[in-house]
């Protein structure tokens, strides 16, 4: 007979929550109880089941507005800034233009996407962290004059694409052309394995120092 | 939530594009329906791009504006029923588009979809939201106590009845 206990320790063990001197017993009983395996054979199914049905969504079409809330008004929102830059930007290219070299990367190290640091040349913003299929972490990046995804290799961080972008004076950024952020997010989609990486996974590569 | 660091927006952007499929198997095991699930995504984002979530714990908080915004969805929902009944005189039970119908599914696939979506309908709303951000979403028990703020060791047995509640009901309807 399979009591409460047991079963609320077998769930949790199919979530990998069970450690220690739990998770030693609980397989040992798995191995001499025939009866316990059922229970748990049968709770994986009904799992299995849950999943399937929740995946049957995906052959699904995305429905057109919800596909447009999350991926296109990132390109429109880079238009209007273009067209209102076009009306009041009077600043010379030359003049805000910056390319940083490898060596100026290092803030890399140590911001949180999301984060905004000012500098005496105006904004600096970690966009996300990846990891390539090639198992390199890279982060997507924007500094005054240059959205860029830069990667870890044996010398530091090094920048893999770049794309130039104009600086207004009160230092916000916009594209230099609307056909600048799609090849940064083309390279994204491309190269990108698994998820962004953020939250406690990024600040744990951070505080380990990218190892 | 307002204390907290949230995604900038094109960071926010990014990261809800990169969750849009998880985020519609959750909201499908919620609801039982394909048509409510992509109703459900949408007003989740709607909500999301407002109010942008914590960059330090943004899944839960995305689970946990869907399970939200779909118990508003619910007791709406039951207040039109209410009102249905005292119209015309009989219950009107909750719209269940159970059938996946845009999907090529073989019959078995159909009869099994069916069955889980009926045995989810009998589950309470406290074991299919759990459920669902554990086994269809993955978080950890941590990560669903922070969201639904519940002590772990309630979310530990929780999950543990919601599930072999399912496995009764669907039992029952195989």
């Amino acid at each position: 007979m399979t009591t409460e206990q047991d079963l609320t320790l077998l769930s949790a063990y199919l979530d990998n929550e069970l450690e220690g001197e739990q998770l030693t017993a609980l397989r040992e009983r798995l191995l001499q109880e025939p009866a316990l395996r059922r229970e748990l054979d049968a709770l994986k199914g009904t799992d299995s089941l849950l999943n399937d049905f929740a995946a049957s969504i995906d052959g699904r079409p995305l429905p057109q507005a919800v596909h447009g809330m999350v991926a296109g008004s990132g390109r429109s929102s880079a238009a209007k800034l273009f067209a209102v830059a076009a009306a009041v930007f009077v600043v010379t290219m030359s003049t805000f233009i910056m390319m940083p070299k490898q060596d100026d990367l290092a803030f890399l190290n140590a911001m949180a996407s999301g984060e905004i640091r000012q500098t005496e040349t105006g904004s600096v913003q970690v966009i996300a962290t990846f990891r390539q299929h090639d198992g390199k972490y890279c982060r997507e990046y924007v500094v005054p004059g240059q959205h860029a995804v830069a990667c870890l290799a044996s010398g530091g961080w090094q920048n893999l694409v770049t794309a130039e972008v104009q600086v207004m004076p009160e230092g916000a950024f916009i594209p230099a052309s609307p056909n600048v952020p799609e090849t940064i997010d083309r390279y994204v989609r491309l190269n990108m394995s698994g998820d962004v990486i953020q939250g406690d996974d990024e600040a744990a590569l951070i505080s380990a120092e990218w190892h | 939530m307002s204390e907290r660091t949230v995604f900038a927006d094109e960071v926010l952007r990014r990261y809800l594009s990169s969750e849009l499929s998880a985020l519609r198997r959750y909201a499908l095991s919620l609801t039982g329906s394909m048509d409510d699930a992509d109703d459900l995504v949408q007003a989740t984002l709607e909500k999301v791009l407002v109010s942008s979530l914590p960059v330090d714990a943004p899944k839960a908080w995305l689970l946990r504006v869907c399970k939200n915004q779909w118990i508003d969805e619910l007791r709406k929902r039951r207040v039109r029923d209410h009102d249905a009944y005292v119209e015309e005189g009989e219950a009107v039970t909750l719209s269940t588009d159970i059938v996946p119908d845009a999907v090529e599914k073989t019959v078995e696939d159909e009869r099994k979809y069916d069955a889980i979506a009926a045995a989810l309908d009998k589950l309470s709303e406290d074991h299919r939201v759990i459920l669902s951000m554990v086994v269809v979403d993955g978080l950890s028990y941590a990560q669903v106590a922070e969201a639904l703020a519940l002590p772990v060791g309630t979310v530990m047995s929780r999950v543990a009845r919601a599930r072999t509640s399912l496995r009764k009901h669907l039992n029952e309807e195989l």
